[in-house]
């Protein structure tokens, strides 16, 4: 996956709250989610479930952001659905620092 | 320091404490427990009845809403007598032994259902005896409100 | 069938014992992966991902993938961590046969490890069990094993002694195993008179507690024989995993054992296989397993085990022998145990099992099982499977 973030329509992503580097330079994160670049009508809607500050079982957690990535990409996510969802990226993680990541790429094209 | 200590850390006495919820098809039967009454549920494609009881017959994955009364007598399907001391994980403590456990078929019960077995004669102790359930004078719900079974002459 | 063909390119175990106190968890894997390594002539370089497990609970460490990386060598690597209680040694390596079957990952070294020595394992293997319906009437381990025994003998007539012909073959074989912890033979009156435990379970009848660890790296059909021309082919792989609880189960036959001897059975093509199997390496917990379980596998008929063990068929020198390792009552670090099994097996095909070595091995089994009574099931060949 290339530096492409803006190809990249939504994001779930596990104890998100720092933004993954890969989708907004270094040190801009903050500025651009005040802006609303992150918000469900924005850019890149990270997180549209609410993620886990809203909700966390913990091993679930995970396989949660890939189902959730489903649902808005198949145009079942309801009240938090993002227009036209094509492609999402659902991250989990593990560790108290860190140690270990897993990455899904979920695209609406076979 | 002795060589001992150098090389293992002990990782001291703290217990870890759970609260498992027992649902529904716990609480009715440990209810039931209490007057001294067993329940099983009956799988609606199969009709195999279940103790204990719960929601989901597995090889048919379908949901059991038929609860069943069973026992409270039954057969020894199968048995063992312990010899060795095995701590008793309900109370920290060594059971004394010799006991007897096993798995008890109950009248109308498809599963057979864990438990202790009485011993006053080993010799009596047979696979296929019938015996019936000694119930604790307190019941608290819970399994143990069945001190264990013991064969009926 | 999978995208890609799997061998077994090489192998690593421990010398087991009832206690390592001069090495940590990180450091006996350690030493099993390097020996793999060198069995295969690869560095850790080569291996795209690890596959590790160990008995949940037994140690009280979580996240044992992460924990163990400078064991296992798989910093910055894939880690899958597998663990399915008895079973976890076979799983492991089905696991890892998976990966690379699908096509995905080329080399793959697979851990299995345990240090028993460290925790109170009774304890931990009450967690095994449902804390409202059976831990408060739980009798061990041991006690459950000898119901299924004690159902068994009541059917078919059996009795302490036929297990004790099991333990005096394996405790036998043993002595040719510098990795087996137990390694002095006995006699059927010194298996009768050890103290029993649980009837109709003897001291000397159930297997001990270990610690060890052992490796196997399995590799794609598109390297494999660039690595080493001793290969062992995975032919086909089974498991079948039952239980909700204790009382749930079929006492006296292991239902799961035969469902998947069927399906590999049928898969490979063997219809005789006392005859066409060379070598099995069982996953026998306590000698009445020995008895029992031949019967589940189709190698005799229900309720001839006994009668066939004591024509001495499956001795070294039988038709069909079993546990030329020593097997599970000689050794056993439990999350290492099943992988053991397949690892032994591997040795045997490539011909470098040294004393243990059956001669003329073409196709092996070997086997796992879980304490309520699931089973895995693993058919290794000396030639590529053509399919």
């Amino acid at each position: 996956m290339a530096n492409n973030s803006l190809e990249e329509s939504i994001t779930e992503c596990r104890n998100c709250r720092q933004i993954n580097r890969r989708i907004t330079k270094a040190g801009q994160a903050g500025s651009e989610l005040e802006a609303g670049r992150f918000a469900l009508n924005g850019d890149l809607p990270v997180n549209p479930s609410g993620g886990l500050l809203s909700g966390h079982p913990v091993i679930a957690a995970g396989l949660i952001r890939i189902a959730e990535i489903v649902k808005q990409i198949r145009g079942e996510a309801g009240a938090y659905q993002v227009k036209d969802a094509q492609r999402g990226i659902a991250q989990g993680v593990n560790g108290r620092c860190g140690q270990s990541h897993c990455v899904w790429i979920l695209d609406k094209e076979k | 320091m002795s060589e001992q200590e150098r090389l293992v850390i002990r990782s001291g006495e703290a217990m870890q404490p759970f609260n498992y919820a027992v649902g529904m098809y716990g609480s009715k039967f440990f209810k039931a427990l209490i007057e001294q009454k067993f329940l099983g549920t009956r799988c609606p494609g199969c009709g195999k009845v279940y103790i204990p009881p719960r929601r989901v017959c597995a090889p048919c994955f379908k949901e059991m809403n038929e609860f069943i009364e069973v026992g409270p007598k039954g057969v020894i399907a199968t048995f063992t007598i312990l010899r060795y001391a095995f701590i008793d994980p309900e109370t920290g403590e060594q059971k004394p032994i010799p006991y007897g456990y096993g798995f008890i078929q109950l009248d109308g019960a498809d599963t057979m259902f864990q438990h202790y077995i009485n011993i006053t004669d080993e010799s009596k102790l047979k696979i296929g005896a019938r015996v019936e359930p000694v119930f604790v004078n307190k019941p608290k719900g819970t399994i143990r409100d069945v001190q264990g079974f013991q064969l009926i002459d | 069938m999978g995208k890609k063909r799997v061998a077994i390119v090489g192998t690593g175990q421990t010398f087991h014992k009832s206690s390592r106190p001069d090495v940590n968890g990180q450091e006996l894997i350690n030493e099993a992966v390097q020996k793999a390594l060198e069995d295969a002539n690869l560095t850790i370089n080569d291996i795209d991902a690890i596959v590790i497990g160990n008995m949940d609970h037994f140690e009280g460490i979580n996240y044992v993938d992460c924990w163990s990386v400078d064991g296992s060598g798989g910093t910055m690597k894939p880690i899958f961590k597998i663990t399915t209680g008895g079973t976890t040694g076979t799983s492991l390596a089905m696991g890892g046969y998976y990966l690379i079957a699908s096509g995905l990952f080329e080399k793959i070294m697979i851990i299995g490890w345990e240090k028993n020595s460290e925790s109170d394992t009774s304890g931990a293997i009450v967690t095994a069990f449902d804390p409202v319906w059976e831990r408060q009437v739980y009798a061990g381990a041991i006690s459950g094993l000898a119901a299924e025994a004690k159902a068994y003998m009541e059917k078919y007539g059996a009795s302490d002694k036929d297990g004790a012909r099991v333990v005096v073959r394996d405790r036998k074989n043993a002595c040719n195993n510098p990795h087996a912890q137990l390694r002095k033979e006995v006699t059927i009156e010194e298996v009768l008179n050890s103290p029993m435990l649980s009837d109709p379970i003897h001291l000397l009848d159930i297997c001990p507690r270990s610690d060890g660890s052992c490796a196997v790296i399995m590799a794609s059909e598109d390297v494999a024989e660039k690595i080493t021309d001793k290969l062992d082919w995975i032919w086909a792989v089974s498991g079948r995993h039952t239980y909700t609880f204790l009382g749930d189960a079929t006492f006296g036959h292991l239902d799961s054992l035969e469902v998947i001897s069927k399906e590999v059975y049928n898969k490979v093509g063997i219809t005789e296989p006392s005859k066409q199997i060379d070598v099995v390496e069982l996953y026998q917990p306590y000698s009445f397993a020995g008895i029992m379980w031949i019967e589940a596998l189709g190698i005799t008929k229900v309720g001839t085990g006994a009668e066939y063990v004591w024509s001495g068929a499956t001795d070294m020198d039988g038709e069909i022998p079993f546990n030329p390792s020593g097997g599970v009552i000689a050794c056993n670090p439990i999350g290492a145990t099943g992988l053991i099994r397949c690892a032994e097996i591997a040795l045997q095909i490539a011909g470098k099992a040294e004393d243990r070595q059956i001669p003329d091995v073409k196709l092996a089994i070997s086997t796992g099982f879980g304490g309520c009574f699931w089973s895995d099931i693993i058919i290794h060949g000396k030639d590529k499977p053509d399919y």
